[in-house]
């Protein structure tokens, strides 16, 4: 009796890690692995990302939207010379999610410079800098999720190890990369 | 302010201009936020299932020269940790110092029987502690684990007996492709532990393992 109780015990605690390591990734679909894939040496790498960022933003992925948004602008931006507006765009009104205006206002402001100085279109970064003042004038109250947990490391198999920003322009990929931004927003 | 000032203040603001631009887009690239992580993951990917065939010899045993081969299967439990079952099938035959003794007593009408082991049944736990690549002769890099494992279970003897017996592993393992691995195993095997009998042999093995 007391053997099989243990029997039916082990049973299930087997049954129940067992679920936890089979669990399903968080984006299983076969295109997002497509564009996830493209190689940040790829001429396409740039549409690749405004892809991959829209679907981040969307899920409210922030831990690999600030990463690859970061990623962006400290790398790509500084070797190629060139600036998306939309991705620009999309990192200033998910800073503004956090409630971090000023960090959206001195990177919006930078790329209208840029912008500006490599004669590119600024109408969608002057939209969204409008839009940033607008969202700053109502009180900063928490939309949607905050993303900052880190995975438990004993049972993923997953480890985060901390790396300083200026080491971004040492990083080939950034599939790897993750970004923890805390929310500035009242709870 | 005479005309001199106001010509040098003018020129003095069209020069800054541009470097106030710049410093401007500057912000485009140094702006901070946050904090940046490596992600870091097992190279080693976990899958639910795992069988192993090995072949084996014990090390230190005087009387007999034992080889044994070995089935075993694993439930990954999660990254770290696995549970399993294990069975050897052992072939064993007496060394020359057990030969030379039985001569000897037979010619004084002694007989005497060493018992050998035939097959071995073990449930076994295993924890990995370490995973990562493994340069080979900076040829290729294979992706490399390291396993300890604890068993407990009882092993049958010629006789028809059995002893309970514990076991202990460790076992570096290499993967050659995503599914196919080898193993380098050593460790003890611990019969009758309990008792002031108990008969310890260190063994060896070596072998290969699918996961799946």
């Amino acid at each position: 009796m007391r053997f099989g109780a243990l029997a039916l015990l082990t049973t299930v605690l087997v049954q129940a890690l067992a679920t936890q390591a089979v669990a399903a990734p968080a984006y299983a679909d076969t295109d997002y692995q497509r564009l996830a894939n493209v190689r940040a040496d790829n001429p396409g790498f740039v549409e690749a990302l405004v892809e991959l960022q829209k679907i981040h933003y969307r899920a409210q992925d922030w831990q690999k939207f600030f990463a690859y948004a970061m990623f962006y602008r400290k790398k790509i931006i500084a070797q190629t010379g060139s600036l998306n507006s939309r991705l620009i765009s999309l990192e200033l009104m998910a800073l503004s999610k956090h409630c971090r205006q000023p960090e959206a206002q001195l990177i919006g402001t930078g790329a209208l410079a840029f912008a500006r100085e490599h004669g590119l279109d600024v109408s969608e970064i002057e939209t969204t800098l409008v839009h940033l003042h607008l969202t700053g004038l109502y009180p900063n109250t928490l939309k949607g999720k905050e993303n900052t947990s880190r995975p438990p490391a004993v049972l993923a198999g997953e480890l985060y190890w901390k790396i300083p920003a200026e080491e971004l322009r040492l990083i080939s990929e950034p599939s790897q990369l993750r970004a923890i931004v805390q929310s500035r927003c009242k709870k | 302010m005479n005309t001199f000032t106001k010509l040098l203040f003018a020129l003095l603001f069209f020069a800054t201009c541009p470097l106030a631009q710049a410093a401007e887009s500057d912000a485009l690239t140094t702006t901070d936020y946050g904090t940046l992580y490596m992600l870091e993951k097992r190279e080693t990917q976990v899958k639910p299932w795992q069988v192993g065939l090995d072949y084996g010899a014990q090390f230190n045993n005087p009387y007999l020269n034992v080889q044994a081969v070995t089935l075993a299967a694993q439930r990954n439990l999660n990254a770290f940790f696995s549970a399993g079952v294990q069975t050897s099938r052992y072939f064993a035959s007496e060394t020359t110092v057990v030969s030379a003794v039985e001569k000897t007593l037979a010619a004084q009408n002694i007989s005497q029987t060493v018992q050998k082991p035939v097959a071995s049944y073990y449930a076994t736990a295993s924890v990995m502690p370490l995973s990562g690549r493994l340069n080979l002769f900076s040829y290729t890099s294979v992706a490399f684990d390291f396993l300890v494992t604890l068993g407990t279970g009882a092993v049958q003897h010629s006789s028809g007996g059995t002893n309970f017996s514990t076991l202990w592993l460790v076992s570096p393992r290499a993967m050659l492709t995503p599914n196919l691995g080898l193993d380098i195993s050593v460790g003890q095997q611990i019969e009758a532990p309990l008792s002031t009998d108990r008969i310890s042999n260190f063994e060896g093995r070596v072998g290969t393992f699918v996961r799946f």
